[in-house]
């Protein structure tokens, strides 16, 4: 009896346990139904894209997918997307028409970029084979090409930056490989650092140093030696390149270190001398090429008795509006300096430096709480159309202060008086702000703010403004009240798709490459005609409620727009 | 007469449903005085642009926006001007009242601020109203102007001219510039006034040029100087002065000071007349300014991209001015040159040779002298003149000798083109058309209806067949509709080879492209409408924002060439354009300098 007491008062005890981990198994298996359902949709709608190099970015994020989960699968969606890219670039390679759009393809310029950086973060050295694979006809003669004769013209400079481009993307990818695969790290990074330099190779060396301090230093030492005794122009051009990736070598030797930082970094001496390389080049050229402004904090370190030409020089580089990089300016505004002691100094400054030393103190003013001083600062200093915006950006942070402090009705008496320009904004932050202090007990009052603020919309918006206007609603609606998210969202898909639909015939009768063939190339971002709209939301919303999140995505009417929402569909649908 | 009577109810009508308050005008009349150069070739054109203003005219109240009534007005106001002024006027005042309207409208419209941010500040559309206005009835033009000066444009010039305090009145920086423009648009229509009431003219011009600078004041100080010399030189040296003690900076507020630097030193340079009376500046001032803006420049570097100067002009100042400042101005320029454009992109050095008339042969010789960078355009140029003279093998070797790779093809490509042009001016038609059969595919189509253009010009009737030949060449090279931008500018110069060899062909083969290009303005309006630029306002293109950006490219010859060959079906065929806003862009390009 006493036995089958303490068996029953076990199986109470593991009850619970056994519960959760019932409900545990339950949860992980319908995130798992939802994302299969995800990718199955796509893999149906994939064959159906009209441009190669989709099928190919497609193909791509799906293999990344499938990674974690089934490896052989995703490595059969890489190769699938590596054969959709190659027919694609020799499609456009082949095309004549000067006209075509295609020239992305056949220069390496995004979508090749793209696919192998997402292959080579599951698998490096796959992505270097693929890299020699896939590289289009204009990279391999980029490559090859010899120096430019110096007694002929042969126009190659598009050819240097092309050649550039491609030896940085294998730089980097034989980072990636060295940690992926330690074993083989050493010998990839010497023969990589062999080769030539780009923006990877100080972390090349830093990798390299991890393992053997001596031959990082020798062949660091070598690779200075090389920047100092080179030119930093190329067919009588600034070489930039160049001359950022000397500034970035230095700046990384003269950064703070900890007393205990065994790091790589460059002889101090060499840096030296190639600091003062990098200077001479800028003072020869009389501020005939943008300054770098790092120049002047490693001439403070390295060549004092430079600073001071080199700050004249940025002054005299002044730009529109008279903005100049002023070392001075940068001090007092990113140092612990007071309100007032800004104030005290803006009289040395340039009128649009004071406006900024104004518009500075004026904040720290009101982040204190100083709300009288501020608003004196501001009848003091500015007039007319000035005085109004200074004073709305002034009430706009006395109302976050409030808000912040959980004094809600007091910020919201302040938005009413805004105008309608930054009362939207306002109003969804404080319903926000109000909401996630407590989701229980200010739910309501969130909500009546967020009513006050769709009278402040559009019921259907006709411009980006008020597209990005509903959106922000949209975005803080999401996480307050889902139901009515959704209902605005798939208000808003008719108007989206007639957009879409104009930008895919507009767009590529003015050779805008956004668009190829009626359809819109997935590698150049994600904006669909950049009208405002935030897709990121149906993220928000699926969350709230997946299947109904799918069946919204099911309206939108382009092909390529819904395959791309739903691949952020099914990265949430794994979370 | 009838006719213009037509014009006149058009009007009548048009008057009641916007401006009641400006009474019918009387019919039109004809400017019988214009009639003394070609009484027939007048009378015809003039009919032409009655019919063009009557269609134009008819279309007018079905516009939305007030400003591109307004626009349309002023147009077809001073369209009309020197054959009936009276019923001009009442467009001009109809313009004025409309562009108030829509000013008015806008000002209080705060959802849409930033849309109608062009109304309320005058960016575009007070100059493109006012200006034709002006160069009939300037004075009635310089009233206006200050009738419509918006708030917006007043507080910019009071700020501008009353600093307050050194407070920041306008965080932007934009003040400054709405302040220029306005005033630069009031000193046009003063010079303008000035010309049209020569009685006024010494006291207005006087008390403009007295206000302040602008890029007009030289204009200014020219037209006072041909009633008023002593004044003009007393005024210019003034200016002078203004100038030599501005600062010169990237401040929107020194643009102005810059600006008229630049036309003052630009004319210095012409060549005048010898013994001919006119506006001069002491030399040892221009001397100062030029070494002023050279200094300025130099010491600007790369921002210089930012200020409006043009280096190749002031190289042509130091040159004159300041020959020791050459050498530093040549290093700037070449500091300046976009990535990738040199040894493409003239300097000044290469420049300087291709606009001499050296023959191909001493141009080669000097190019040798010049930087490795300077070489390549001169050696083109040689070429080219070696080409054009029929030498065509020692073109080809100068350019293999020193060109290679991407810089080779481009550089035999334009030889050939240069040869294919002297062949076709030798009569030798097939030798030409067997070279451009070569040409890459972008060049060859163009090539190909220089070809037919040319032959058909030296010998209509003898050579008609071979250039029709030649164009329905081209024709079966283009696709049948245009899907982008060049290929609709391939139809476009077909179409209007076609014109004067073959109308009928020439409408056949554009007529087609009309549904395709109504598609793609309306995608456009709901594209720009919504991109929320001043573009597209209320769904409709505003006129006065270039007119022609409908979203392709349409050139304004087409239908001029058209036209020559059947005026009638010419005004049809802008019929089939669905947009109202595009039809009357069109008549009116063609009414204004379509029928000459």
């Amino acid at each position: 009896m006493r036995t089958l007491r303490v068996i029953g008062l076990v199986f109470v005890l593991l009850l619970p346990v056994a519960v959760f981990t019932q409900n545990a198994d339950d949860a992980a298996k319908e995130k798992q139904r939802r994302r299969e359902m995800v990718i199955d949709q796509i893999v149906t709608d994939l064959p159906n894209l009209t441009l190669g190099e989709n099928r190919a970015m497609v193909s791509t994020r799906l293999g990344n997918l499938l990674w974690q989960t089934d490896e052989k699968r995703a490595r059969a969606m890489f190769q699938t997307a590596i054969s959709e890219l190659v027919e694609a670039q020799t499609q456009a390679e082949s095309r004549q028409t000067p006209n075509s759009n295609q020239n992305e393809l056949a220069t390496s310029g995004n979508t090749r970029p793209q696919i192998l950086q997402v292959i080579a973060n599951r698998d490096a050295e796959w992505a270097l084979d693929l890299l020699a694979i896939t590289r289009p006809a204009a990279i391999v003669k980029a490559l090859a090409a010899a120096p430019p004769k110096a007694d002929k013209i042969s126009n190659s400079n598009n050819f240097l930056y092309l050649a550039q481009n491609e030896r940085a993307m294998e730089q980097s990818f034989i980072r990636m490989a060295a940690d992926q695969n330690p074993e083989k790290a050493l010998k990839l990074i010497k023969d990589a650092l062999a080769k030539d330099i780009s923006n990877e190779t100080l972390n090349l060396l830093k990798k390299l140093h991890q393992k053997e301090p001596e031959s990082a230093k020798a062949i660091g030492s070598r690779i200075a030696d090389k920047l100092i005794g080179g030119d930093f122009t190329q067919a009588g051009q600034p070489d930039h390149q160049k001359i950022q990736i000397a500034i970035g070598f230095i700046s990384d030797t003269v950064a703070e270190r900890g007393s205990g930082d065994k790091t790589f970094h460059f002889e101090i001496s060499q840096m030296r001398s190639l600091a003062d390389k990098v200077i001479s080049f800028y003072l020869n050229q009389s501020g005939q090429v943008y300054l770098n402004y790092s120049i002047i904090t490693i001439a403070e370190k390295l060549s004092p008795g430079s600073v001071e030409t080199l700050k004249k020089l940025s002054t005299a580089m002044s730009g529109r509006n008279g903005f100049s990089f002023n070392p001075e300016l940068q001090k007092l505004m990113n140092g612990s300096v007071t309100a007032e002691q800004m104030l005290a100094a803006a009289g040395k400054f340039t009128g649009f430096e004071r406006n900024q030393i104004y518009q500075q103190a004026v904040n720290k003013l009101a982040q204190e709480g100083n709300m009288a001083r501020a608003t004196a600062v501001i009848k003091e200093t500015y007039s007319e159309d000035a005085y109004d915006e200074a004073m709305r950006n002034l009430n706009g942070q006395n109302a976050n202060r409030l808000m912040n402090e959980g004094k809600f009705a007091d910020a919201e008496l302040i938005l009413d008086e805004m105008p309608e320009q930054g009362r939207l904004s306002a109003l969804l932050n404080l319903a926000n702000t109000a909401y996630n202090r407590d989701q229980v007990e200010n739910k309501t009052y969130a909500m009546a703010v967020m009513q006050k603020a769709r009278l402040l919309l559009s019921e259907s918006p006709e411009n980006n403004a008020e597209m990005s206007n509903l959106n922000q609603y949209l975005n803080t609606l999401a996480n307050i009240d889902p139901p009515e998210a959704f209902r605005v969202f798939e208000r808003m898909i008719p108007k989206l798709n007639e957009l879409a639909d104009a930008a895919a015939i507009l767009y590529p009768f003015q050779g805008n490459g956004n668009v190829r063939r009626g359809e819109f190339v997935l590698s150049q971002g994600y904006s669909f005609g950049n009208f405002g709209a935030d897709f990121s939301v149906i993220n928000v919303l699926a969350r709230k409620d997946f299947d109904q999140a799918s069946k919204v995505v099911d309206q939108i009417s382009r092909r390529e727009m819904r395959i791309w929402i739903r691949l952020q569909l099914a990265d949430v649908a794994g979370q | 007469m009838l006719r213009f009577a037509a014009v006149s109810t058009i009007i009548a009508v048009t008057s009641l449903s916007s401006f009641a308050q400006v009474a019918p005008p009387p019919p039109l009349r004809v400017n019988t005085t214009a009639a003394k150069v070609d009484p027939q070739k007048v009378a015809e054109r003039l009919a032409k642009q009655i019919t063009l203003a009557e269609q134009v005219l008819t279309e007018v109240p079905g516009l939305r926006l007030g400003e591109n009534r307004a626009h349309v007005y002023a147009k077809v106001g001073a369209m009309l001007w020197k054959s009936d002024q009276k019923t001009a006027k009442d467009l001009f005042q109809r313009a004025v009242n409309d562009m108030l309207n829509a000013q008015m409208a806008a000002e209080s419209d705060e959802k849409n601020r930033q849309n109608g941010n062009d109304l309320r500040v005058s960016i575009a559309i007070r100059p493109v109203v006012l200006t034709p206005i002006g160069g009939f009835d300037a004075e009635f033009a310089l009233e206006s102007l200050y009738r419509t000066r918006t708030p917006a444009i007043q507080r910019a010039l009071l700020q501008v001219s009353e600093t307050v305090d050194g407070k920041v009145g306008d965080s932007g920086g934009n003040s400054s510039v709405v302040a220029q423009n306005e005033f630069m648009l009031e000193q046009r229509l003063i010079r303008m006034a000035a010309e049209q009431n020569p009685e006024r003219a010494a006291k207005l011009l006087q008390e403009s040029i007295k206000k302040g600078l602008s890029s007009e004041t030289l204009s200014l100080l020219k037209k006072l100087y041909e009633t008023d010399p002593e004044s003009a030189d007393s005024l210019a040296a003034e200016t002078m002065d203004k100038l030599l003690g501005s600062t010169f900076s990237t401040n929107p507020t020194d643009q102005k000071a810059i600006s008229l630097t630049q036309t003052i030193l630009n004319d210095s340079l012409r060549v005048r007349k010898p013994g001919a009376k006119e506006l001069t500046f002491a030399d040892s001032s221009l001397r100062s300014l030029a070494n002023k803006i050279i200094n300025y420049a130099i010491s600007a570097g790369q921002n210089i991209r930012m200020s409006g100067i043009g280096i190749p002009a002031l190289i042509k100042f130091a040159e004159k001015y300041s020959p020791a400042m050459v050498a530093a101005l040549k290093k700037l320029e070449k500091a300046n040159m976009p990535p990738g454009t040199a040894g493409i992109v003239p300097d000044s050095d290469s420049r300087k040779l291709m606009e001499s008339s050296m023959p191909a042969s001493q141009l080669v010789a000097e190019a040798k002298k010049l930087p490795a960078e300077s070489r390549a355009p001169v050696y083109q140029n040689a070429a080219m003149k070696m080409a054009r003279t029929g030498d065509y093998n020692a073109a080809l070797d100068l350019i293999n000798a020193n060109f290679s790779g991407r810089a080779l093809e481009n550089a035999i490509n334009q030889l050939n083109w240069a040869y294919a042009d002297y062949l076709i001016g030798q009569g030798k038609y097939q030798e030409a058309e067997k070279l451009i059969d070569d040409f890459p595919i972008a060049n060859r189509v163009s090539a190909l209806i220089n070809l037919a253009q040319k032959a058909f010009a030296k010998n209509a009737d003898e050579n008609r067949t071979y250039s029709m030949s030649v164009l329905q060449k081209v024709r079966s090279m283009l696709p049948n509709r245009p899907s982008d931008n060049s290929e609709l500018i391939q139809f476009t110069q077909l179409t209007s080879a076609y014109a004067p060899i073959e109308p009928a062909e020439a409408f056949n083969t554009f007529e087609p492209v009309i549904p395709m290009l109504n598609e793609l303005v309306d995608a456009n309006a709901i594209v720009q409408a919504f991109q929320s630029t001043s573009s597209v306002r209320s769904g409709e293109f505003v006129l006065s924002n270039g007119g022609f950006n409908f979203g392709f490219f349409m050139d304004p010859g087409l239908f001029r060439n058209l036209a020559k060959a059947d005026f009638e079906r010419t005004t049809k065929l802008i019929d089939n354009f669905a947009r109202r806003e595009m039809r009357i862009n069109l008549k009116l390009q063609l009414a204004e300098t379509g029928l000459n």
